[in-house]
């Protein structure tokens, strides 16, 4: 079998190639922050920074988890973008009992980035324009509304490889 | 081509290794399917693994993500936690429904660091903040077929692991 691959350079300067699917770097972010939301047509969960090791010969596999509690709108167009490029169906699944923990789950794969701060923004934007709610509580601290609740926290896991 | 800071290390043979930060060294899946009824505790365990870690504690973290699977309603918040030679991490998480014939999943992503090399336990269990006993996540562990709902498959828990050098 032959495979594609990239070099990359190690600080003694050795050359290493790393053959297509290779994993060049693993990465998590991690918040854990309370934050109250609002109704929003445009809101924001999390915006944080990835810093990319190599240009479009690599790409990004990208698994965000953001936790919630006291869910409020049944629907509200979640999305990931990475470095520009948005992606939907980043979404939670809705529960009338609304002291219930949630989150939102998603993986995807993004290409043909550019090298360098690669920006991570997570949010919501229903398709109508409606000012919506996913929760209303992010990363709740323990006690949040339900004295049984321990804290929860949001990370995003980004895969880099060889493209 | 870029420059990546460099982890060294030996291996039983003696030979050195040289790894970059942030690189994947293994990557496990462990499966658990034996059903099991649960029961109302205020500290409940509901089975535990072992994972064998390569390295030490200074160099590499464990990046966790569960899928942990049961029927059968009960507490709506309870604490439900991952832990990995001890510690604990509650942002692993269930989504409740008071409905008897839906599947529960618990489910989070988590990175513990400071964990020594050899052979680990990994627990998945509950325990509320306010120590209240009358809790549970769902009252079956790994429903099997047929489980209460004539529809339901064979459900299996599984976390995924993936060891990266620091």
């Amino acid at each position: 079998m032959i495979l594609t691959g990239t070099t990359v350079t190690d600080n003694s300067g050795k050359i290493i190639l790393r053959e297509s699917g290779s994993v060049v770097n693993a990465t998590v972010l991690s918040r854990d922050t309370e934050v109250s939301l609002s109704s929003s047509s445009n809101g924001v969960h999390w915006t944080t920074s990835y810093t990319k090791l190599y240009g479009s010969s690599t790409n990004l596999i990208v698994l965000p988890k953001i936790s919630m509690c006291n869910c409020y709108n049944g629907n509200c167009g979640h999305y990931i973008s990475v470095g520009g490029v948005e992606k939907y169906g980043f979404d939670y699944v809705y529960d009338s009992w609304c002291q219930s923990d949630n989150r939102v789950h998603f993986t995807a794969t993004w290409t043909g980035l550019p090298a360098g701060a690669t920006s991570i923004v997570m949010g919501w934007r229903p398709a109508d324009g409606g000012s919506n709610l996913p929760s209303y509580y992010e990363n709740p601290v323990q006690g949040r509304t339900d004295n049984r609740r321990r804290a929860n926290g949001s990370r995003v896991v980004i895969w880099e490889v060889v493209a | 081509m870029a420059i990546l800071g460099n982890t060294t290390l030996t291996n039983s043979s003696g030979q050195v290794l040289t790894q970059t930060t942030g690189t994947l060294i293994k990557a496990e899946t462990l499966e658990y399917s034996t059903r099991q009824s649960v029961s109302n505790s205020s500290d409940g365990v509901l089975y535990t693994v072992t994972y064998t870690k390569i390295l030490g504690a200074t160099q590499s973290n464990l990046i966790l993500k569960s899928d942990v699977r049961g029927r059968g309603p009960n507490s709506g918040v309870c604490g439900t936690y991952v832990a990995v030679a001890g510690n604990r991490n509650y942002s692993y998480s269930y989504l409740y429904d008071n409905n008897a014939q839906e599947i529960y999943m618990i489910r989070g992503i988590g990175v513990f660091t400071g964990i020594a090399a050899g052979s680990q336990t990994i627990t998945v269990g509950w325990a509320p903040n306010n120590g209240g006993s009358g809790e549970s996540p769902f009252t079956v562990l790994n429903p099997d077929q047929g489980d209460g709902d004539a529809r339901f498959r064979k459900q299996t828990s599984r976390l995924t692991i993936w060891e990266v050098t620091i």
